[in-house]
């Protein structure tokens, strides 16, 4: 009997540390993101950005990355007359200004992420549409393809690369450039483990993308300081003028 | 070498050739044709993806720096008439002022892009029918009609100018005018230059040449200074009112528009001026014609962001 017990408390002990350990695992795997901030500056057209991690192996994995919620105001065009201007409004609560979904390859990604509660379909239950123009799922597929077309909503295929699975886990990497109409702001991004068609474990970060340098002074001071802005874009106006007259002693035109 | 360039107002990266390119083009008809660029620089930005105001807002603050060095070199050469650019200033900031709340109210309603989008319309549609009217004619006559004198004034127009109240004369133009004149016709500029972010010249010139009949000398000094001047204003207002000036678009088709105005003023002296106008007509009648069918289309989505961009 006490041979017994002491095999029942074995068996558990070693259940416990099983399942701690798998917790500890899981806890240590973190997402990688480089560049840790994306800088928008003078130059900026467009910035990969990286992010790697582990899964265990055997999964497969779902990268999401959402830009700032914001509470946009929309124009909904109409036709009026021969021609096609604004006649009504829409107002989306709580849309990020970036939503990419990254997926792996082989199989019918589409599908299962949005079996799984990921993608597109998400994103319509949370975001909230107010307009007596259009149905709001009318509304949100116009938001998707507005913006589809700036790059900043894309799913893309075949995007997670796996490496050679190494002590029960294997690494996943992934890229997705950010467009150059990218917002400044947090993002978040979140990559979510899936075996056998459900959702494992998720691990998510925040990552920063920041206007920075001359062009951050520039949106400040138009910002904050708008009269001193508009007469100091006067007088560089003057100033540059000036030079270019010297220089070529032009006699102007307008 | 980096290719890009963020425009921090715009919020838009642009491809820095493009940009410089655009600003090079405008210059080069410029200095080819004698005419201001401001009404093909705006369009053609609209076309690379610049939100309508604050292309049209910058394009303005551009013209400040186009303008100020002509206007300089006029004044040196006593061809501004002060007392002349001073009524038409006064018209043209009211006008500027008015102008800018007229965009800032329809940025509000949604409607500031189709009423910029439709001012252009009307007239490069007006001014490039003109333009290549007047060049087929020049070309059919074997001459060019632009040196034509200026047309007689019918005796109703000239017992309706005499009419008016507050004769003055002006002395460095040699006329008798009533001050209403100059204050209407600089306040319709100044709506201009804040809707469509243009000087002006290409309206103000032909109508003080044909309407008020002043020397050509003094017509392009003062209109350079009327410019000068309400692009100041409608700079100044479009950033307090509507921050759409982004001065570091306006610098670089600064760059590009002194350089290609340089070369198109040199390559002016090469070129049969008829055929080149009828070139320019051509060009701006294409422009109309885009601009025209963006209205008349169905846009490819009907959601766009509120006030532009």
């Amino acid at each position: 009997m006490r041979c017994l017990h002491f095999m029942l408390l074995l068996v558990c002990f070693t259940f416990i540390s099983l399942l701690a350990e798998t917790a500890w695992s899981t806890d240590t795997r973190e997402l990688t993101i480089q560049p840790e901030v994306l800088d928008i500056g003078t130059f900026f057209s467009a910035g990969l950005v990286t992010i790697s991690g582990e899964v265990l192996s055997g999964q497969d994995v779902i990268v999401e990355i959402a830009g700032p919620a914001a509470n946009g105001q929309f124009d909904l065009k109409g036709r009026v007359g021969p021609f096609w201007m604004t006649c009504g409004k829409a107002e989306m609560d709580g849309a990020p200004a970036m939503y990419v979904l990254l997926l792996p390859g082989g199989q019918d990604w589409h599908r299962k992420a949005s079996s799984l509660g990921l993608g597109l379909e998400r994103l319509r239950r949370k975001i909230s549409i107010q307009s007596s123009a259009l149905p709001p799922d009318d509304l949100f597929n116009m938001f998707v393809d507005l913006k589809k077309s700036e790059g900043l909503y894309a799913i893309e295929d075949n995007a997670i690369t796996y490496a050679s699975a190494k002590n029960g886990h294997r690494q996943f990497t992934t890229a997705f450039r950010f467009p150059r109409s990218t917002a400044t702001g947090k993002y978040q991004i979140k990559a979510t483990a899936v075996a056998n068609g459900a959702r494992g474990l998720e691990q998510s970060c925040s990552f920063l993308v920041d206007e920075v340098g001359f062009d951050r002074l520039v949106l400040d001071l138009a910002t904050n300081q708008r009269l001193t802005y508009g007469i100091l874009a006067v007088v560089v106006a003057l100033f540059a003028g000036a030079v270019m007259g010297f220089l070529f002693k032009s006699r102007g035109s307008h | 070498m980096p290719w890009y360039i963020y425009l921090p107002i715009a919020q838009h990266s642009v491809a820095l050739p493009v940009v410089v390119g655009l600003g090079f083009v405008v210059g080069l008809l410029s200095g080819l044709f004698g005419v201001g660029g401001g009404f093909l620089m705006t369009p053609l930005l609209i076309m690379i993806g610049i939100p309508p105001t604050v292309a049209a807002a910058s394009d303005s603050n551009q013209i400040v720096a186009a303008s100020a060095s002509g206007t300089y070199a006029h004044y040196r050469l006593g061809n501004v008439d002060f007392k002349m650019g001073i009524y038409l200033l006064i018209g043209g900031v009211i006008g500027g002022t008015g102008g800018v709340q007229i965009i800032r109210v329809l940025r509000q309603m949604g409607n500031a892009d189709f009423l910029i989008n439709i001012t252009y319309v009307i007239m490069l549609g007006f001014v490039g029918a003109y333009m290549f009217i007047e060049s087929l004619q020049g070309l059919r006559a074997g001459k060019s009609i632009s040196a034509a004198v200026p047309v007689n004034r019918s005796s109703a127009y000239s017992r309706f100018i005499q009419g008016l109240p507050y004769q003055t004369r002006f002395d460095k133009s040699g006329i008798v005018l009533s001050p209403v004149i100059p204050l209407l016709l600089g306040g319709m500029v100044g709506i201009l230059a804040a809707i469509m972010g243009v000087g002006g010249g290409f309206i103000m010139v032909p109508v003080m040449v044909y309407l008020l009949r002043m020397p050509m000398h003094v017509v392009v000094g003062t209109s350079l200074f009327q410019v000068l001047f309400t692009c100041i204003d409608v700079t100044i207002m479009q950033a307090y009112s509507n921050r759409t000036v982004d001065f570091v678009l306006a610098l670089l088709l600064l760059i590009g528009s002194t350089f290609g105005a340089q070369i198109g003023a040199r390559l002016s002296t090469r070129l049969k001026e008829d055929q080149l106008k009828i070139f320019l007509a051509v060009l701006v009648l294409a422009v109309m014609v885009k601009m025209l069918f963006s209205l008349i289309l169905p846009p490819h989505n009907l959601l766009s962001y509120h006030g532009g961009h």
